[in-house]
């Protein structure tokens, strides 16, 4: 039996929903309850304050980015937002989510490689000092509204 | 259909409030840990020997986090250790405002450490400031070497590194190369003990460095 999706109703977070071999649903109530759920929330409430500032009517696109380490898996995060967003003024929004690479940075001679599983040494100069070099923001660059 | 520049922090709110209450905690010259770790690295043994070790030298309050049960909170009270429960029901972290909620009861003229466990988990609980001044991983021989390279960000944010249950390292196949230099690349200024709750090995030197720590706490020097 495999995780499927997370299940939830509302604001309310119910838990994971699961689908065995022959297709039964079987729904674990308050499973662990992912923190993009309170992220999405987070996310709503700052467009509702932005919202009584400028006075949209709907949001459309929000536009996301986040450091490497920002600890926000994309899907989940879709999927979340898809569970609270209803009733809201951002009921239609997509999400756009534009996370910087992974890098680890060689504090020898400032080399740089993509991904966290590079080599144990520099293949530059051999030095054994690389490190992960990544932030761990998440931040709302824009609204589109009308 | 326009588009409104914001470029605002996601976890700010957060953010926010952990710096307000770091700041109260500090009024009060109280020095603060996270302590984050997967579920049965040993937080809450370790927990109970730093309380009983400390109990003459500071006043320590523990707050528990568990998605559910007041099990580890009643272990530590059985042991004179201060301990509050907070129960999730099914949130993987705990956040500031938690925390904040918790402490509304608790006189915090009485207190100079506070030790946050965290819910058992690599994930959530790092995004979250509780308003510590360090924040520790507790990771455990048992569960591998691979740990800093497969959590990276759990190592990234951490200041310290308990290498807990190396009185099992003869039984498994865990590397303290491996994981050093794992942890290392992820935060070349993450500082290590290695610790044993059945030996009692470590617990001494991490004990002394809180209270170091504490001694030496700018919240303290400030006010001296």
């Amino acid at each position: 039996m495999g995780t499927d999706s997370d299940y939830g109703l509302g604001d309310r977070f119910l838990g994971k929903l699961y689908l065995t071999g022959k297709k039964r649903i079987c729904i674990l109530l308050y499973g662990e309850h992912m923190h993009e759920l309170s992220i999405a929330q987070e996310i709503l409430r700052m467009i509702s304050s932005e919202q009584a500032r400028q006075g949209f009517q709907s949001v459309s696109r929000i536009k996301l980015r986040a450091g490497a380490l920002s600890g926000i898996n994309p899907r989940s995060l879709q999927f979340a937002f898809e569970v609270v967003r209803a009733d809201t003024c951002a009921a239609r929004a997509e999400i756009e989510m534009e996370v910087e690479p992974l890098e680890i940075l060689c504090r020898t001679c400032g080399h740089r490689m993509k991904g966290e599983h590079g080599p144990r040494n520099c293949p530059q100069c051999g030095s054994p000092d690389v490190m992960l070099d990544a932030r761990t923001y998440f931040e709302i660059v824009s609204l589109e509204v009308t | 259909m326009s588009e409104i520049q914001m470029r605002k922090n996601i976890y700010g709110r957060n953010q926010e409030l952990a710096d307000q209450l770091r700041e109260q905690l500090h009024a009060h010259q109280i020095m603060t840990l996270n302590m984050i770790s997967s579920p049965g690295s040993g937080k809450t043994s370790i927990i109970e020997l730093t309380g009983e070790r400390l109990k003459d030298s500071l006043r320590m309050l523990v707050i528990e986090g568990d998605v559910e049960t007041e099990r580890d909170a009643d272990r530590l009270r059985q042991r004179g250790i201060h301990a509050i429960q907070i129960q999730t029901h099914g949130a993987c972290h705990l956040d500031v405002t938690m925390i904040s909620e918790k402490l509304a009861s608790v006189n915090l003229a009485q207190l100079d450490l506070l030790l946050i466990e965290n819910v058992g988990n690599l994930i959530c609980p790092t995004s979250f400031d509780l308003a510590e001044d360090f924040r520790v991983i507790v990771s455990s021989t048992t569960e591998g070497d691979d740990k800093p390279v497969k959590y990276p960000k759990a190592f990234h944010t951490a200041d310290l590194c308990l290498i807990n249950k190396i009185d099992l390292l003869p039984y498994t196949s865990f590397s303290m190369e491996e994981f050093e230099v794992g942890a290392r690349r992820a935060n070349n200024h993450l500082q290590f003990f290695r610790t044993s709750c059945k030996t009692s090995e470590g617990i001494d030197s991490w004990c002394d460095w809180l209270v170091r720590q504490w001694r030496n706490h700018p919240s303290r020097i400030s006010q001296e």
